[in-house]
């Protein structure tokens, strides 16, 4: 076991917003979060992050999975809009898990910040100041900045808004690949028919955990829901 | 200008406001991008007054009053952090409160016990005489010590400072990176305290960070200019309220706020596509201001500079040249007129057509010939019986008593 949620409820600002949470995540796995605007996705991804305590319940999560550095793409960004920084600088903080003790970034992760900078098209912009690129860009660089920071564990809350159909279909790729070499991916996400294609599980929220099991069940589900 | 530092140096209490208000703008400088961003530009105010009334508390019970203050306005910092994370009380609401309540007790210990003097208003503006010998060793050694925490924990402070969510979930420790970033700033402030005063030291925080801001766009490249801008505008506000017995603190934060406005200024212009303009005609006045320089023949390359002159003559008419050489006479046997020159001996072996330098022509008295002068003067153009000549019109003509190379050979 990698991660479970055992009845949990997550609050936000006082207020219970998603609860009887019962699902257990295994390494490897590729879980799409999906429900409505409201439904708890996001509140339920800062809490298996740990930036949030359940109110009731419990989440667990195994050691080593603790101990290493988590990627994290938040939904907004919550670096203010007149921050100064460049792409580079941003996507480097990535690594800041790794840094340990040490006070300045190595050889290695500036290797990986540049391959991460590739992987997403973003050479070109890593002198760009944050503050000035489209929606698009930043959450582009954002992604490379939670690629960078994760070891077993890539959390995404909707990657995808903002981004072109090419380089949403970019990213979708990406990410298989990196699923296909072990990381474990949970992913809040508005595109049903993507999530279908790509992942391995589908939890189903909509302030309760409605549905959580194999893609392939969650379409039967579906449909008898709808029928 | 050189004696003029020696001078304002040659006084010990300037020479310690000097060590210890650059290292605290330093300090102060590099801690405020990272409070500015995070919006805890405020914290700076409030750590301020904790830290007047600690000073005053201490000052009344005899105390070293650094000794007191730092521990005080640390646990503040800490305090302070807590509050503004607490949902119940929020931080700016916080901060108001314990900095107006620190306040009232500093002010109410002081007026019962010494009574309001010139002391409370040190405290509350600044005075540079504040420095004690073993100050000065704390302080530097504080500052110092900030300084490499700050290097050593850079990484993590952007880190923390530009997403402190994804900071958390990578596996940084952000509360405490918050709390040390307070308690780094709690120790600037109350370093710099008695010198900039209670009431201006958080401009010392707040104001290089948001020039810095305006101007750069890389985290790094803020911080440094920050920091640059800092010590600038510390030095110069220190000159600047030596020279006309300004206070310290007050100077500082005047000459912050006219570089933030002058950057803001610059970044105004450049939005609107004037930057350029304006800096060619800032070049162009500086070159026509450049034309009205005086031009010094110096000895090492006088024939060669003399030669130049000749050479390009248009170029130089109008301008003002300055030089020092032989005052000389000669009268053309054929019409009579006298020419006046100021010369030296060129590398030719007797000719006397080889010797560089320039005729001269003035209004007052000619000195004796063979006296060593220097002459200024404007060069001009005049038709001498047809023929073309360049002469020099002096402004000023002074005889030397100490004689330079009298025979040049470049």
């Amino acid at each position: 076991m990698f991660l479970s949620c055992q009845n949990a409820a997550l609050a936000y600002d006082g207020n219970i917003v998603v609860s009887e949470l019962n699902f257990s995540a295994e390494a490897g796995d590729y879980i799409c979060v999906v429900g409505e605007n409201g439904s708890g996705k996001s509140t339920l991804l800062q809490g298996l992050l740990g930036l949030k305590t359940p109110c009731a319940g419990k989440i667990i999560c195994s050691a080593d999975w603790r101990e290493s550095s988590s990627g994290y793409l938040p939904q907004q960004t919550a670096a203010q809009k007149d921050f100064p920084a460049s792409v580079s600088e941003v996507v480097l903080s990535g690594r800041i898990g790794r840094l340990g003790w040490r006070p300045f970034y190595s050889a290695a992760d500036r290797k990986a910040a540049q391959t991460n900078l590739r992987l997403l098209g973003l050479e070109r912009l890593r002198g760009r100041c944050f503050r000035e690129l489209s929606g698009g860009q930043q959450r582009r660089t954002l992604l490379a900045r939670a690629l960078c920071a994760a070891q077993k564990l890539l959390i995404l809350d909707e990657p995808l808004a903002g981004l072109d159909p090419s380089a949403a279909q970019n990213v979708y790729t990406l990410l298989k690949k990196l699923n296909k070499a072990g990381l474990t991916i949970i992913m809040a996400s508005h595109d049903l028919p993507g999530a279908l294609r790509q992942a391995s599980h589908i939890l189903h929220l909509q302030n309760k955990q409605k549905f959580f099991g194999p893609v392939e069940s969650y379409k039967k589900w579906r449909e008898k829901k709808h029928v | 200008m050189f004696d003029f530092f020696t001078e304002m140096l040659s006084y010990v209490f300037i020479v310690r406001a000097l060590i210890v208000g650059l290292l605290v703008s330093l300090c102060a400088a590099l801690l405020g991008v990272s409070l500015v961003l995070k919006r805890y530009s405020m914290i700076g105010d409030g750590l301020s007054h904790v830290a007047f009334g600690a000073l005053a508390v201490a000052s009344v019970c005899h105390v070293a009053p650094l000794a007191v203050a730092v521990p005080v306005v640390l646990l503040a910092a800490v305090l302070l952090l807590r509050l503004s994370e607490n949902s119940k009380i929020k931080g700016d609401a916080a901060i108001a409160l314990i900095s107006t309540g620190a306040l009232a007790i500093g002010v109410t210990v002081i007026s019962v016990t010494t009574g309001m003097n010139t002391d409370v208003c040190n405290y509350l503006f600044g005075s540079i005489l504040a420095m004690s010998k073993s100050d000065v060793y704390l302080s530097v050694g504080l500052a110092l010590a900030v300084l490499i925490l700050f290097i050593c924990f850079y990484q993590k402070i952007f880190a923390v400072t530009f997403d402190e969510n994804f900071a958390r979930a990578a596996g940084v420790k952000t509360n405490l990176y918050n709390i040390f970033i307070a308690c780094l700033t709690a120790v600037t402030i109350v370093l710099g305290l008695r010198m900039m005063g209670a009431l201006l030291i958080s401009s010392l925080v707040v104001f290089p960070a948001l020039t810095a801001m305006r101007v750069c766009k890389k985290f790094l490249m803020v911080t440094l200019a920050a920091a640059l801008i800092s010590v600038f505008c510390f030095l110069f506000g220190l000159v600047l309220s030596y020279i006309y017995a300004m206070p310290t603190g007050a100077s500082v934060v005047i000459i912050n706020i006219a570089l933030f406005l002058f950057c803001g200024l610059l970044a105004g212009l450049q939005a609107k596509g004037w930057l350029r303009t304006i800096l060619v005609l800032v070049i162009l006045g500086g070159l026509l201001a450049a034309e009205e320089k005086v031009i010094e023949i110096k000895e090492n390359f006088f024939v060669t500079q003399t030669n130049e002159i000749y050479a390009n003559a248009p170029d130089y008419l109008g301008r003002t040249l300055k030089y020092e050489g032989i005052f000389s006479l000669y009268e053309d046997p054929d019409s009579g007129k006298k020419y006046y020159a100021v010369i030296r001996y060129g590398p030719g072996c007797c000719g006397t057509d080889l010797n560089a330098g320039f005729e001269v022509v003035w209004d007052k008295e000619y000195p004796q010939a063979n006296d060593w002068v220097e002459a200024v003067g404007k060069l001009e153009e005049y038709d001498d019986n047809g023929i073309r000549a360049l002469q020099l019109r002096l402004a000023s003509l002074k005889i030397l008593p100490v004689r330079g190379k009298e025979q040049v050979m470049r």
